[in-house]
């Protein structure tokens, strides 16, 4: 292990891979940090740049970029009550109050630095879980993938929306678009309707960037005539000692903070899910074990310290069956997936034998990243909140112009920017129907690996479908993601019935 | 059990009332037209999961008759249009349920009251963006990128200015100059990556 650390040691430490560190953390920081960004569209936009770069620097730069994004969130959430990226939605349920108390620097220290720890915690999991993980995988087949790549499926759908059944539309629909072009087996065109372009089927950078930077103009030009301007509480850290709490304090939160990066690194590890989700059901569970639960939600550290630990922990979790398996956890894990098939590296069990280097440079940079984070993040509070003021009619077409960019280079086509389109127009529909859009992606993605694993299983078996279920590992996953389904109709179900009591009283 | 079914029965009838007092809704709005915006808020609101649910089934039936003109190949013994059909027929189904959920949601929908309802939702303002951005891309592909994205960016933030805020036209002339050209100095000379040029200035 330690030689392996050595080998990504020296593929990470020189000037242009600890730039990009730095710069893909502040950045990342200032995407999560304005309404609107998110990790998933910094990563989208900064991909086509990694492609002229060589592949240890450009993953460096995206992972960074994720470091960051998902910390940035609680900038806004803190200071304007707005979170930045879903996954510091909890982050104001009790960081707002506080900054309404006046002690916003405290909120927003505490947030950074359990940011942070976060970070740390999930990346041993990370560095020791993975490796293990993968020599496990090596000896995956076609079963298991496919029962896998169903599991994934299903996890997400169930968790990302409120409805069960829209969470599946969208992840079939992703399949469904994933279709279009040859086919992975036979090479046989599908759905190309004679269009050339169409042969090699819609690539994922621009179905992403559609999905999710278009249908954020398009909601922004909805309500644009008639926003107000947000309101941002200056804040000074001149005169704040230290990260603005006492040693106290955090001695007081250990265990909140164990439990939480926990509960963050294993939602990021299931497949599907990640700091989104993590978040708020962090803030549940420590608000449910808490003393004192009637406090929460008036301006307490313990909720902060809740939602900020288990996000960013949800992103060494999310990095676990990325590397291991080649399934990506999240929105974000399904951009650094196109990251490195992009320079030819296929992340799987493979990976840890074949690209050390890349692997072990990815552990480290989580580890540099999130120091920075630490610094950069809490230094700089005063530009990161001054960013907030940036009008939203400057800055969205701006991110568009970058979009273009992006989907412009991946293949030095205008037919990849129509795709931006067709996606935005089809992100902007699913806002309307209320259908979530992130199983889209993961559909997507996944989708062209179930079909793959299930149509060479069945040729293998000669068209029996039973060694699906009788091979252990793939039963296993398979009766995973019945259960998970099951589950999640019976928690929407429980949910609405809640809700229908309370509206009757 | 008599009973049941009774109240089963009722429940259709309802239904089937419904969806008849949608066409008759739709029929006397067009006569009419009065309230328009306000009125169609609230119809498609209520009907939103039943519109969700048919919009999904009839691209669920499309997808599944292309799937039947997908070639077969005789080498491999499970086809390329497999798979297809299963995603359609799954997704057929999933529809099915959200048309019935559609239905049952549409049933139990509560009209809201007048001031909750008028949400300052802009569906002209979206449009134009939408045809704005079309446009763009076209035009891109004539005028090149920095040009069509400087008579882009101009209109785009234009378009997306609240209405309470004064525009600053000079910002926004220089923003709209400043951005493509610097975008196109970084992403050409510093990372050589290709932009359109356009028909006109080509060559």
């Amino acid at each position: 292990m330690l030689e392996s650390f050595a080998i990504g040691a020296q593929a990470i430490l020189n000037p242009l891979c600890l730039l990009n560190i730095l710069f893909g953390v502040t950045l990342g920081i200032v995407f999560g940090a304005i309404p609107g960004l998110s990790a998933t569209m910094a990563l989208a936009l900064f991909l086509p740049i990694t492609y002229s770069m060589d592949p240890v620097a450009g993953i460096v730069l995206l992972v960074s970029l994720y470091i960051g994004g998902i910390s940035g969130g609680l900038i806004s959430a803190i200071l304007t009550r707005i979170p930045g990226t879903p996954s510091s939605v909890a982050t104001c349920f009790d960081g707002y109050p506080l900054t309404a108390k006046g002690e916003g620097p405290k909120a927003l220290g505490v947030g950074i630095v359990f940011s942070f720890i976060g970070t740390i915690m999930s990346t041993v999991v990370l560095i020791f879980m993975a490796p293990w993980l993968a020599k496990i995988a090596i000896k995956f087949g076609a079963y298991e993938y496919f029962s896998i790549a169903v599991f994934s499926l299903t996890m997400m759908a169930g968790l990302s929306g409120k409805s069960i059944v829209k969470g599946l539309i969208s992840g079939f629909m992703g399949c469904i678009f994933a279709t279009v072009g040859m086919d992975s087996i036979g090479s046989v065109k599908r759905y190309t309707f004679g269009n050339v372009q169409l042969a090699s089927g819609f690539n994922i950078l621009p179905v992403l960037v559609g999905l999710f930077a278009i249908s954020e103009i398009l909601i922004t030009a909805e309500k644009a005539k008639h926003t107000k301007e947000m309101e941002i509480v200056k804040v000074d850290i001149k005169n704040i000692k230290g990260f603005g709490f006492t040693w106290e304090e955090f001695i007081g939160q250990k265990w909140n903070m164990l439990i939480s990066g926990l509960i963050g690194t294993g939602i990021g590890i299931l497949p599907g899910i990640g700091g989104g989700i993590a978040n708020v059901l962090t803030y549940g569970v420590i608000k449910n074990r808490s003393k004192y639960p009637e406090k929460f939600g008036t301006g307490i550290i313990d909720g902060i310290v809740a939602s900020e630990t288990s996000n960013n922990a949800a992103i060494g979790g999310a990095l676990v069956p990325l590397l291991a398996l080649g399934i990506p956890g999240d929105t974000v894990t399904a951009m650094l997936l196109g990251g490195l098939t992009i320079q030819g590296i296929s992340p799987g069990p493979l990976m840890f034998t074949e690209n050390v280097d890349i692997v072990y440079a990815i552990f480290l940079t989580m580890i540099i990243g999130s120091v920075a984070m630490l610094l950069i993040e809490f230094y700089g509070l005063r530009w990161f909140a001054a960013l907030l003021n940036i009008p939203k009619h400057y800055l969205l077409p701006g991110i568009f112009l970058f979009c273009v960019i992006g989907a412009f280079g991946i293949g030095n086509r205008i037919f990849d920017v129509w795709t931006v389109l067709l996606f935005g127009a089809l992100g902007y529909a699913f806002h309307k129907m209320d259908i979530p859009a992130s199983p889209f992606i993961l559909g997507f993605i996944i989708g062209p690996l179930m079909e793959t694993n299930l149509r060479r299983g069945l040729m293998f078996s000669q068209g029996d479908f039973t060694p699906f279920l009788t091979e252990p590992i793939s039963a296993l996953f398979l009766s995973a993601a019945l259960i998970s389904v099951v589950l999640n109709a019976l928690r929407i179900k429980r949910a609405k019935v809640t809700s229908k009591v309370n509206m009757d009283i | 059990m008599t009973i049941y079914v009774n109240k089963k029965n009722k429940n259709k009838k309802e239904m089937d009332f419904d969806s008849i007092r949608l066409l008759l809704f739709w029929a006397n709005e067009n006569i009419e037209g009065r309230n328009k915006d306000l009125m169609n808020g609230q119809i498609f609101k209520k009907y939103k999961g039943l519109i969700t649910g048919i919009v999904i089934a009839l691209f669920a039936i499309a997808y599944l008759i292309g799937s039947l003109f997908i070639k077969r190949t005789k080498f491999v013994s499970i086809g390329a249009d497999f798979m297809p059909k299963i995603y359609g027929t799954v997704l057929l189904l999933l529809a099915a349920c959200q048309v019935y959920q559609g239905f049952l949601e549409a049933k139990q929908f509560v009209t809201a009251t007048e001031k909750n309802e008028v949400k300052q939702k802009d569906t002209k303002n979206v449009l134009l963006t939408f045809i704005l951005i079309v446009s763009y891309v076209a035009l891109m592909e004539l005028l090149g990128f920095v040009v069509s994205s400087m008579i882009f960016l101009f209109l785009m933030s234009l378009l997306l200015t609240p209405k309470n805020m004064k525009h600053n036209y000079i910002v926004t002339i220089i923003f709209s100059v400043i951005l493509p050209l610097g975008a196109y100095l970084f992403f050409r000379k510093i990372m050589h990556l290709s932009l359109p040029i356009g028909i006109i200035f080509g060559k």
